[in-house]
């Protein structure tokens, strides 16, 4: 069963199509990236399918239920999180309280946001710490981090909504080569305990090619080509318009 | 613990010194404090809505402003605890309207159509005949509760210092609550705390409608004091007063916008003996404050403790 379907899908800025009836299938549990050169429309893709930017026409559907036209906290609750490229955390408060702060709002907003955190609680945000490699930074404030600790911790809030579908805009951009290597190495093994669906962009084709099953290119607000690493590298088309010649 | 321990001693004096303030200060200084106490309240309930939801309303005047009025139209005809409930109840109500349609726009936009509705009920309150135009509605009657009479200068401030005693622990109690807490996250980062799956609209809606209620207690309690309400209640700069409060005691802090309510209170009533430029004065102490302590006066206390930490 496909967990996003998208069909049809145009977003209008102006007389601009920066969607133009892009449809997209992505199956349960599918670690899919999605490339294209600047201007291809996959940042309004994302922001589309998590509620920032509404669709001019189209249909976006989540485990077959049409959210098209829900607001974006209703798809949080329904299992979309997000990543953004320029990492979204609270920069006032500790890396704890940021994974804190996520598992409590995801149980219920006001009701039990920041109330008195049970043992419970406090255990699964040090797991979570534990597992994306936070824990020895867990007391630090949230803005004294490294851009690559901040992408990290933004993934370990994500994880905290319980999501069925996780969106990750460019997760290493701005970091070095080894906390590159640091967050594909996380990611991978985060989806291969979870299974948790992902859609990811990423100009580095290197962290492309390494996770990704399958890779979607878009081309002017348009699907181009989907499929497998091996089958995109050796199109013709792709090789033209993204990766260059040769 | 000591945090705790100096704000149990801070509060016991608080209240010795409300019970006591009638037998030694005379008429005068008893409004003085009255009106201390009421732009205490008033600059809280502002505080919440621009320190700490980063909402930026220059309009809080129309709620300031429906709460003195329903005390000047109707102190003769209900007791003064339900009229203040009322008052709240309404500039709640008014606040609710507005909220609804103003929050649908951000920043510079949403200041604007705050400060539009404050100059339309400004505009109205002059042209209303039941609203008394330029002269108002004076001889405001402060009635009585249980057959005491709160006609004395005593008798009122009691009342008036529960009101805003209650006032502030009932913000205290908000600005602590889980609600608080996730103003202050929408004001740090809207979009992360959407996405967190928190409907920022309706915390903002929540916050407007809190600052409202307690702006209107403000102005029922600001009309019984000076037992006259005129359109000067709903002016513009009514709005600006609180913000500047804010601004003089710390608007990060719960405490500061009271510290500055008392500041400009006794700046602008000692300049106003002294002078008539008060207002230029006033508003050099103004600049100071912006340029050399822009955090204000309660962050040197943090400076302070950083110091002797350190």
């Amino acid at each position: 069963m496909s967990a996003l379907h998208v069909s049809d899908l145009v977003v209008r800025y102006g007389a601009n199509r920066a969607l133009d009836g892009l449809s997209l299938e992505v199956e349960s549990g599918e670690l899919r990236a999605v490339i294209g050169p600047n201007g291809a429309g996959k940042s309004t893709l994302f922001a589309t399918i998590a509620g920032e930017t509404p669709a001019s026409q189209g249909r976006v559907e989540l485990d077959g239920t049409d959210i098209t036209r829900w607001a974006p906290h209703l798809r949080v609750r329904r299992g979309v999180a997000r990543a953004f490229q320029v990492s979204r955390i609270f920069p006032s408060l500790t890396v704890r309280e940021n994974v804190l702060a996520a598992q409590l709002c995801a149980q219920g907003g006001s009701r039990v946001c920041w109330r008195t955190v049970l043992g419970a609680e406090h255990a699964r945000s040090e797991a979570a710490l534990a597992e994306l490699g936070l824990a020895h930074l867990a007391a630090r404030r949230g803005e004294t981090l490294s851009q690559g600790d901040r992408k990290r911790l933004e993934i370990a809030m994500a994880l905290q909504l319980e999501a069925r579908l996780l969106l990750l805009d460019e997760p290493t951009a701005g970091m070095s080569p080894r906390e590159t290597a640091q967050t594909v190495a996380l990611i991978r093994s985060l989806w291969e305990r979870t299974r948790i669906t992902i859609l990811l962009t990423e100009h580095d084709m290197s962290v492309v090619f390494s996770l990704a099953q399958r890779i979607t290119v878009m081309q002017r607000g348009r699907v181009l080509c989907t499929g497998a690493p091996e089958e995109v590298r050796g199109r013709h088309d792709v090789r033209e318009i993204y990766l260059g010649r040769g | 613990m000591r945090a705790r321990a100096l704000a149990t001693l801070a509060l016991a004096a608080a209240i010795v010194a409300a019970l006591l303030l009638p037998r030694l200060a005379s008429g005068a200084q008893l409004f003085f404090w009255e009106t201390v106490l009421v732009q205490m309240l008033y600059a809280l309930s502002v505080n919440l809505l621009i320190g700490h939801a980063g909402i930026p309303s220059f309009g809080q005047a129309a709620f300031f402003g429906v709460g003195a009025y329903a005390v000047g139209l109707a102190s003769a005809l209900v007791p003064p605890p339900l009229l203040l409930l009322a008052a709240m109840l309404l500039a709640a109500l008014l606040a609710l309207a507005v909220g609804a349609v103003a929050l649908r726009t951000h920043g510079i936009a949403f200041a604007m159509v705050t400060l539009a509705v404050g100059q339309a009920l400004y505009t109205a309150s002059l042209h209303i005949p039941a609203l008394g135009g330029d002269n108002g509605l004076a001889g405001i009657d402060r009635g009585s509760l249980f057959a005491i009479g709160l006609g004395g200068a005593a008798a009122f401030w009691y009342l008036c210092a529960a009101c805003v005693g209650l006032g502030i622990l009932a913000l205290w109690t908000v600005h602590a609550s889980p609600f608080g807490n996730l103003l202050r996250a929408l004001r740090d980062d809207p979009l992360r705390t959407r996405f967190l799956g928190i409907d920022v609209r309706a915390y903002r809606l929540g916050a407007f409608v809190v600052a409202g209620a307690f702006g209107g207690l403000a102005g029922g309690l600001f009309a019984y004091a000076n037992q006259i309400v005129t359109p000067d209640a709903l002016a513009w700069v009514r709005s600006g007063d609180p913000i500047i409060m804010a601004l003089i005691g710390g608007m990060s802090t719960f405490w500061g916008p009271m510290l500055g309510a008392f500041v400009y209170v006794w700046v602008t009533h000692a300049f106003s003996e002294l002078t008539p430029a008060w207002i230029l004065y006033v508003g050099i102490v103004f600049l100071f404050f912006v340029i050399v302590l822009p955090k204000g006066l309660l962050s040197l206390l943090s400076v302070r403790r950083q110091r002797s930490g350190s």
